[in-house]
């Protein structure tokens, strides 16, 4: 049997990645990935929970696939957005996009 | 170190190391790549939870459709590869790795600090007292929602076995001639115990999530949706307007009238442009 607090360490571990990737990358589509990345490392946890508490039955599944959802949902948005804003721009650099700066 | 726990610690080195491969790629369709190796060794540690619909749900949405949409918008933009990791700002390139440190940290010692008490810090398992009582609860769903046998008398629905974690062990009755007469316990497995849950328990938030999922996909087509470009000739007079021709529009009509109040529209703020340039 694995100890539970080793998927806790993996996702954690694959969350900070992920918000280092945040941080530090410049292109939007890369930071995007790095979200998707962040809510997998969370998934990990959920589900790990899920099965160690037995109280919780199937709650660490089920919410399991609606952070699916969302991240579906989020990534459609979120690249129309990209999409659209390259076309009026014509750049992907997070550090070129101000537009609410001005 | 049992079996199962080098395959976890193989699983877990090579998702590390693929993530962090994966944010200092310099070509965004190599991180994409990376990515969906990642995913694969998640989907493979959902296994050894014995989360077998979770991992083919990790496949099918992650590594099938969002890294593809991704892969779509790389091919769309023909996004050329920049710097992984920008020299001259410092405290974005300096100051990230920190913090996310500190946040692992901080995981880490809550983990460390309330880890092995959390079920004696194992996993469920069928030989668990606990992973029986949840089985004895969950019992109902399954004998009710599961045929055990089909007219033949084959077993359907899952393992024979079982030894799924979360189910309780199968007791099987059999005749002199070895028959199966009778079979209790859970036979459905992971996929139907969950599929019953989220269609009661969960019932409401799924209706949630799928309203979530069609809000999505019609801000994501009016968002992307080509902004209002005007189609000219060479002598740049208007022949179309929004993809639409202009000709084929029959005169008159609302979709007629649409066009030519947006092409005014768009002709006097051109005009407003130019003399604002000059």
């Amino acid at each position: 049997m694995i100890p539970v607090a080793w998927y806790l360490i993996l996702s954690g571990i694959l969350f900070a990645i992920g918000l280092t990737g945040v941080l530090v990358r410049r292109n939007v589509l890369v930071i995007f990935m790095c979200v998707e990345l962040m809510m997998n490392a969370v998934n990990i946890s959920l589900v790990a929970f899920g099965r160690s508490f037995v109280g919780l039955r199937f709650a660490g599944d089920a919410f399991f696939i609606f952070v699916v959802t969302v991240a579906a949902a989020e990534a459609a948005v979120g690249l129309a957005i990209i999409v659209s804003i390259s076309r009026s721009d014509n750049t992907i650099d997070a550090d070129q996009i101000d537009l609410l700066k001005e | 170190m049992i079996l199962e726990q080098i395959i976890f610690i193989i699983l877990s080195v090579l998702a590390i190391g693929s993530a962090i491969a994966m944010i200092m790629m310099k070509d965004p369709v190599h991180s994409a790549l990376l990515l969906v190796f990642t995913f694969f060794n998640i989907a493979a540690t959902y296994i050894l939870l014995a989360a077998e619909f979770i991992a083919v749900i990790q496949v099918l949405v992650y590594a099938g459709a969002i890294v593809v949409l991704f892969l779509f918008v790389m091919m769309l933009l023909q996004v050329r590869p920049g710097p992984s990791l920008n020299p001259l700002r410092f405290f974005q390139s300096r100051l990230g790795p920190f913090l996310a440190i500190g946040f692992l940290v901080e995981v880490l010692l809550v983990v460390f600090a309330s880890g092995y008490t959390l079920n004696g810090g194992k996993i469920t398992d069928a030989t668990n007292t606990q992973a029986q009582q949840m089985a004895a609860s969950i019992k109902y769903v399954a004998e009710t929602m599961i045929p055990l046998q089909d007219a033949n008398g084959n077993t359907v629905g899952g393992a024979t076995g079982n030894n799924h974690p979360i189910g309780i062990p199968d007791t099987v009755k059999t005749d002199a001639s070895g028959k199966v007469i009778e079979r209790t316990g859970v036979t459905g497995g992971h996929t139907a115990l969950l599929g019953k849950e989220l269609y009661s328990t969960y019932l409401y938030p799924f209706e949630i999530a799928s309203l979530i999922l069609l809000v999505a996909a019609i801000g994501a087509i009016v968002i992307a949706r080509r902004s209002l470009d005007f189609d000219r000739d060479e002598e740049g007079k208007l022949v179309g307007a929004h993809g639409i021709s202009l000709a084929s529009a029959v005169r008159g009509s609302s979709q007629d009238i649409e066009a030519r109040k947006l092409a005014r529209r768009t002709e006097a703020q051109e005009r407003k442009l130019t003399i604002k340039k000059e």
